[in-house]
């Protein structure tokens, strides 16, 4: 036999835990929007019952735990995808910056002023003896050569400006591998009491989730609540330290880079994934591909056209004059000779030294589709429109990679919503829930008054 | 699977970007007309457009080249077309001043009209085309031929005592030197005598002269004395490239013309020389000459019809394969604006429609009904 000072009792529990529990929604409404946040569950438990001879009898409600709700699992995969896909974005940022340092197709791209630098010489050859045509070569080749230019300056822009990217990120891992330790001080602080500091969890959460994007990492959780971070092999963040990441200098084509160095160590760290390892490998590989083939088809330009220009004779009779810049043997330095450009008269039309013979034109023109670039052999034009094939398939490429991966990004990212995420309905409901049971629970108070009042008119 | 307010959201945010990212995607393929705004809108296409508009370009200056070559040949051919009309002016002249009837002064006349004929020869040889000289062969800064009233080194030999002819007359009186074969000069008067108006020359009995000997004369004349060409040769060959690698020749020489068979302005100059010598047998053996100097200059004027030919088989060429390269590369850059349109629209729908459920359920939620 219980008394009725315990059914007080059991109101009483009734009545702070559901307290509680709207507290509890509450808070998950507030936070309906608030980034990282994961909902909350207040874990309600039966009081231990007693015994009597009737059977057992429960004293009332109590809350064991408050949970966060949050799948490990889904974290881990959200984390790699996200990896894949800042580096994916990062390659397909840059690929589209070396898409519109081509400028294809327009009028004044490359690929237009090559054809026209051919068709002067086609012109010149119509007219060997004018210094219209003359000037007109002239002026050809110096767009021809400002066009390599252009596109180079280009690239080599988009590389310097992909290396202080490399170098401010590197701030950024930092400071997020920082707080990360900073964190896991504070968790094992809070945690002590055996009492779970979701709101520390979700916060940590959240930037290990930011730092996913940037570097491809790997987590492991302690006992503790404390989380250490990997890069590769090595540690990032190790309980409430951190090895800090720095840049080392290094000279690499008329440019200072960045590498990306742990700590006291002294090699570049290699990346997988995350948006750096796109941006090193962008600025180390993909761009210095393109400027390779730039700086060849420049060089095969310049020692062709000089090795036919000096067998011919310009209109005074002078032969052996290169009509290209020799030293000028990269899309950056590519120029028209300097005498040539004092003198038209230099161009070398003709094969005999006559006037009006155009056949060393007509020879320099006839290079136009003449397979000498490249291995298996292409014309300059061909050359080139294979430069821009692969720059557009690349880029379309990184796009379509980039699309796929923001794709399973957003997908696990909506599973994880839909274990961590605030429902409105659902907390409605709960709220509703928890208020008739702590008005059921008040009711029990009253009811029990009045059970006590009698007792007390029967003394 | 749980749903939550913010999945909801993020769905229908992700859903109206990417329409509207269609939908900015045909408005620019509307606006410029293009389907491929950058290499990544279609690799393989960009990479095959750049390479035919490659071979457009090579074809189109293949089609400027023949339009110069037009130009060249055209004033050729008029040019040749007017040699023709002279040598055949020539041919009556010689005809008529054969004519035994023909007095000395009429015999002058007609030479009066060679000697203007020998001038329009002239200017047609040195005609030019722009600031170039259509006949010099690749010597394009100079004119193949020209005149002089003067002969130097004319070589004969003076038999007996009789009139010998020089190669011209109405000479120059006073502007004879005769010289023998050691340089040694002779006076006229002297050693010789002359007739400036024919142009003969006598040796004189009891002068100096050895009849054995060949003796040099120079001396000045009144009318054109002798054209002599100008350059080293007109032989050099004005190609215009019209196919890859097909060179076509656009110029003729002066020589193939003027001296192929015979020498047109030596004929000529025979030709008034006898008029004006009043000898009408010399200036009818001439006629044979003249014959072929017309064959000779129409068969310039038939090989530039040929090679006009030539050009425009290529030209016509050249132009279906223009218009075959610029129909497929249009098809491959150029965007099918019905297509483009309707797309359009039926975008606009979804973008439409996308928005219009977004915000009804976006106002749904349990709190609405709850008092």
């Amino acid at each position: 036999m219980i008394g009725l000072s315990a059914g007080l009792e059991i109101a009483r529990k009734a009545l702070s835990t559901y307290q509680l529990a709207i507290s509890v929604y509450g808070n998950n409404i507030a936070n309906v929007d608030t980034p990282g946040f994961s909902r909350r569950r207040p874990r309600l438990g039966e009081s231990e019952a007693v015994e009597l001879s009737l059977g057992r009898i429960g004293l009332g409600v109590s809350t064991a735990t408050i949970r966060r709700m949050r799948d490990v699992f889904l974290d881990r995969s959200y984390r790699n995808a996200n990896a894949s896909y800042g580096r994916f974005q990062a390659m397909e940022q840059t690929l589209s910056e070396v898409e519109m340092a081509f400028a294809e197709p327009s009028d004044t791209s490359l690929g237009s002023i090559l054809q026209e630098f051919w068709d002067s010489w086609q012109e010149l050859a119509n007219e060997p003896e004018s210094s219209t045509a003359r000037e007109m070569v002239i002026g050809k080749a110096n767009s021809l050569c400002d066009a390599f230019r252009r596109i180079n300056t280009n690239l080599v822009q988009v590389r310097q400006n992909i290396d202080d990217e490399v170098a401010r990120q590197v701030d950024v891992i930092n400071s997020l591998a920082s707080r990360i330790a900073a964190l896991n001080k504070q968790i094992v602080r809070a945690e002590c009491s055996g009492n779970e500091a979701s709101d520390l969890r979700d916060k940590r959460d959240e930037l290990l989730d930011e730092l996913s994007e940037i570097v491809d990492i790997r987590t492991f959780e302690s006992a503790d609540g404390t989380v250490s971070v990997k890069i590769g092999t090595e540690a990032l963040v190790e309980r409430g330290n951190t090895v800090l990441l720095r840049v080392s200098e290094r000279a690499d084509r008329d440019m200072v880079v960045h590498d990306i160095v742990l700590g006291n160590g002294d090699h570049a760290i290699r990346l997988t994934g995350g948006k750096l390892a796109g941006l090193i490998e962008s600025r180390d590989v993909t761009i210095p591909e393109y400027l390779d083939r730039l700086n060849y088809m420049a060089r095969t330009l310049v020692e062709k056209i000089n090795e036919l220009h000096r067998l011919g004779y310009g209109l005074d009779g002078t032969t052996g004059i290169d009509f290209f810049d020799p030293d000028g043997i990269t899309a950056a330095t590519i120029s028209v000779a300097h005498d040539i450009v004092n003198d038209s008269r230099l161009i070398a039309a003709s094969t005999d030294g006559t006037p009006g013979n155009a056949d060393n034109a007509l020879a320099i023109a006839g290079l136009r589709l003449e397979a000498i670039f490249g291995s298996e052999g292409a014309t300059a034009e061909e050359y080139y429109s294979a430069i821009v094939g692969d720059v557009g398939i690349e880029s379309s490429r990184a796009a379509a990679q980039r699309e796929a991966q923001e794709l399973l990004v957003n997908e696990i990212e909506n599973r994880r919503e839909s274990v961590k995420g605030v429902s409105l309905d659902e907390e409605m409901t709960n709220l509703v829930a928890s208020q008739h049971a702590y008005q059921a629970a008040a009711k029990l108070v009253s009811v029990i008054d009045n059970l006590m009042g009698v007792v007390m008119e029967l003394l | 699977m749980r749903i939550t307010g913010k999945m909801l959201r993020s769905q229908i945010l992700n859903n109206i970007s990417s329409t509207l990212n269609r939908l900015q995607v045909s408005q620019a393929q509307i606006a410029t007309g293009r389907r491929i705004l950058k290499p990544s809108d279609d690799a393989i296409g960009i990479s095959k457009s750049l390479r035919l508009k490659s071979l457009l370009g090579d074809k189109q200056q293949f089609q400027r080249n023949i339009e110069d070559a037009f130009g060249w040949i055209d004033s050729s051919e008029l040019a040749v077309d007017s040699m023709v009309s002279v040598v055949i002016e020539l041919k009556e002249i010689a005809i008529e001043g054969a004519n035994d009837t023909k007095t000395a002064s009429e015999r002058a006349a007609l030479a009066n009209q060679v000697e203007s004929l020998i001038e329009r020869m002239l200017n047609l040889i040195n005609k030019t085309y722009g600031e170039r000289y259509l006949f010099s062969g690749t010597y394009t800064k100079k004119p193949p031929y020209s005149s002089s009233y003067s002969v130097e080194d004319e070589t004969l030999n003076l038999n007996g005592d009789e009139w010998t002819d020089l190669g011209n007359a109405r000479i120059e009186e006073g502007s004879v030197t005769v010289r023998g074969p050691d340089g040694e000069t002779y006076v006229e008067g002297v050693d010789y005598e002359i007739d400036y108006s024919t142009g003969r020359i006598r040796r004189l009995a009891g002068g100096s002269m050895d009849p054995a000997d060949t003796f040099t004369v120079s001396y000045q004349t009144e009318t054109i004395a002798d054209v002599k060409l100008n350059v080293t040769t007109t032989s050099g060959r004005i190609n215009r490239e019209v196919v890859r690698g097909v060179y076509l020749e656009v110029n003729v020489g002066a020589e193939e013309i003027v001296t192929s068979e015979v020498n047109i302005f030596s004929v000529m100059i025979t030709v008034k020389t006898a008029l004006l010598r009043n000898d009408g047998s010399a200036v009818n053996a001439a006629i044979e000459d003249i014959d072929r100097a017309v064959d000779q200059v129409s068969g310039v004027l038939g090989r530039l019809g040929a090679r006009r030919n030539s050009f425009e088989l290529a030209s016509a060429r050249l132009d279906t394969e223009i218009t075959n390269l610029q129909a497929i590369i249009s098809k491959i850059e150029d965007a099918d604006v019905a297509e483009v349109i309707v797309r359009f629209q039926a975008q606009q729908v979804a973008y439409e429609s996308a928005l219009a459920a977004a915000s009804q359920i976006m106002d749904m939620s349990l709190v609405n009904f709850i008092g």
